[in-house]
């Protein structure tokens, strides 16, 4: 975890002195190519167990669906909080 | 944008699978992931020392740095709660599940020693469908729903796997807001999950 914290400072600290926008366009394409890249060797991560199909038959859908009730109270959650105790519009 | 996400990770998945891809490269997966971890965690520091209006932004003291992960974290716990009366496991066995944050190793392997393999199997898949979910849901909860709630479904992996769509579709602030959450997450999940096992 110190060293993601680290990774961000490492791209931070010599970026305050370049100009504002430096080098924008590189930077949207390197983005690109390490947002897929990361997800290809993701997938290649999940397809390498020989098992995986197997754990989707057993439990896939238990698994699924607690995913989904998940994913759709913690969202729901976060815009109550967010109306409860964010800055209130002007 | 979203399509080729999706099939950067089922193309992946299918190569790997079918034993398509060279060995080095499946052997160093791990590695490879680390790589591009850390080449967009750089880019994300970047792109922001080079915004000097962001920057400002983003050491001003927010709320909803705080306000976010809280919703998260009940949103979470509460959703495994209200879960288990429509499948076939506890409630506390369902809260504890759901407690991962779709941190998968660490959930899958804690389950699997104290509780039972079969829970553990339950962990793992739970919460790698929870980050795929992220991966494919943030664009449309990001338009529909706002910057805040498009944080929420990525729990722990919005320090990391989940953090570039998250840049992406709702913008440099709620990345940093998703950075912040994952670090918190990624420290809390080991006490949270303690508490339904």
């Amino acid at each position: 975890m110190l060293y993601y914290i680290l990774a961000v400072i490492a791209g931070l600290i010599p970026s305050l002195f370049l100009p504002e926008g430096y080098l924008g366009h590189v930077r949207r394409h390197l983005f690109t190519f390490s947002l897929v890249g990361l997800l290809f060797f993701m997938g290649v991560n999940l397809g390498k167990d020989p098992h995986i199909l197997e754990k989707l038959a057993d439990y896939g859908l238990t698994s699924f669906i607690i995913s989904v009730f998940v994913i759709v109270f913690s969202v729901a959650f976060v815009l109550l909080f967010v109306r409860l105790f964010g800055k209130k519009e002007c | 944008m979203l399509i080729i996400l999706i099939v950067s990770v089922v193309t992946g998945a299918f190569l790997s699978f079918n034993g398509l891809l060279p060995e080095v490269l499946v052997n160093n997966n791990g590695l490879l992931v680390e790589a591009m971890l850390y080449l967009m965690l750089f880019l994300i520091g970047f792109d922001l020392g080079t915004s000097r209006a962001g920057l400002k932004a983003t050491l001003k003291p927010d709320r909803y740095l705080i306000i976010v992960p809280a919703g998260t974290i009940a949103g979470t716990i509460f959703g495994g709660f209200l879960c288990s009366f429509v499948i076939d496991l506890s409630a506390m066995d369902s809260m504890a599940v759901a407690s991962g944050f779709g941190w998968y190793s660490f959930s899958a392997v804690i389950l699997a020693k104290v509780k039972s393999a079969e829970l553990g199997a339950i962990a793992f898949l739970s919460n790698v469908i929870r980050e795929s979910l992220t991966l494919v849901s943030v664009p449309f909860i990001a338009k529909y729903f706002g910057q805040y709630a498009a944080i929420a479904p990525g729990g722990a992996t919005t320090m990391d796997v989940t953090l570039p769509v998250i840049e992406k579709f709702a913008g440099r602030r709620a990345a940093l807001i998703g950075f912040v959450q994952g670090v918190l997450l990624t420290g809390l999940t080991p006490f949270i999950i303690q508490l339904f096992i």
